[in-house]
């Protein structure tokens, strides 16, 4: 191995070095990618944040879209849809009391759920 | 950053179509967050699976075509500038014999796996006459694996963005590095392959070994 890595340094050293540094690169972007593999599916973010929608609130939060609308007090809608910057702005509120009462809101919503499903 | 994400659901898929434009021709702008961005709210049915594809893929397409058109329009004249001098008409000689060898393989992998330099190779391509037909196939194909991988990402990580932009990081880092690698080692082959032929050229060891 190391005679056939002094033969290829003196054959093309140039090749020799950047093919290390590559190869040394890529197994440390592998070992990443694996390592996140295995940790599981990716956690959601942590905070609601102005420009998230609805929709993507009620995906990745797991709350069914019709009570997320009830929460928010918006009706069902096609076509684009406004985040909670432009609901806070079209009821004239502070878009960080709004994503306050939200996290509220959806906190006693998941606690409601669990405790029905244990005492199921 | 915030407020540009944003734009991403009010604006839809040609605010998309700019950015990819605009980044192709050197304007700082974040396609690949928004892209990712992009891909989650498609997961959330906020946006349009095919909108959303179309308007970036379009937007880097003819982003590239702008930037390679520029160097064929500008870059020709700069080119044949610099080539009034002997020395430099040589470099210029070497430099499009070059592109016309190797250009189309470039323009690709410029595209999507060393996406930082996609401008610069568009304006050199164009500038060093490599054939319309054939950058316009190169870079298409190039744009259509960058904008799969991002907006793949941003739709299967729809929960945490941060998390889907480190994911396409790695993803993107591992396929260039393995690359290099293999270009590296395709190299070194080549090159010990040329010296077994030339026996002067050979280690002592190595010659020994045959005495």
């Amino acid at each position: 191995m190391i005679r056939q890595l002094k033969r290829a340094y003196s054959s093309a050293p140039i090749a020799t070095v950047v093919f290390a540094i590559s190869l040394t690169l890529a197994l440390g972007f592998t070992t990443r990618l694996i390592i996140d593999a295995f940790d599981g599916p990716p956690q959601k973010a942590t905070q609601i944040e102005e420009w998230m929608t609805p929709r993507f609130i009620s995906r990745n939060w797991k709350v069914p879209p019709e009570v997320m609308r009830e929460f928010l007090e918006i009706e069902k809608r096609s076509g684009r849809p406004d985040n909670l910057q432009q609901i806070a702005d079209s009821r004239g509120i502070d878009v960080e009391a709004l994503i306050q009462e939200l996290e509220l809101e959806i906190l006693k919503f998941l606690e409601d759920r669990k405790t029905d499903r244990e005492s199921k | 950053m915030t407020e540009i994400i944003a734009l991403v659901t009010t604006c839809g898929a040609g605010f998309l179509l700019a950015c990819a434009f605009l980044s192709c021709l050197l304007v700082p702008i974040p396609t690949s967050i928004m892209m990712i961005t992009a891909g989650a709210f498609v997961a959330s049915e906020d946006l349009v699976l095919w909108q959303v594809y179309g308007g970036a893929l379009a937007g880097a397409i003819l982003g590239d075509q702008v930037g390679f058109h520029i160097g064929r329009w500008g870059g020709t004249q700069l080119i044949e500038r610099l080539s009034k001098s002997p020395a430099r008409k040589k470099v210029a000689d070497r430099a499009t014999k070059l592109v016309d060898k190797h250009g189309g393989v470039g323009v690709f992998f410029s595209t999507w796996l060393f996406a930082p330099l996609g401008p610069y190779v568009n304006f050199i391509a164009g500038s060093a006459k490599l054939g319309g037909v054939r950058f316009t196939i190169w870079a298409t194909l190039g744009e259509t694996i960058w904008v799969t991988i991002y907006v793949s990402f941003g739709y299967l990580f729809a929960s945490n963005l941060t998390l889907a932009s480190q994911y396409a990081g790695n993803t993107l880092g591992a396929i260039a590095a393995f690359a290099l690698a293999g270009a590296m080692l395709f190299w070194i082959v080549k090159s010990l392959g040329a010296k077994d032929l030339n026996p002067e050229k050979r280690l002592p060891e190595q010659a020994s070994e045959t005495i």
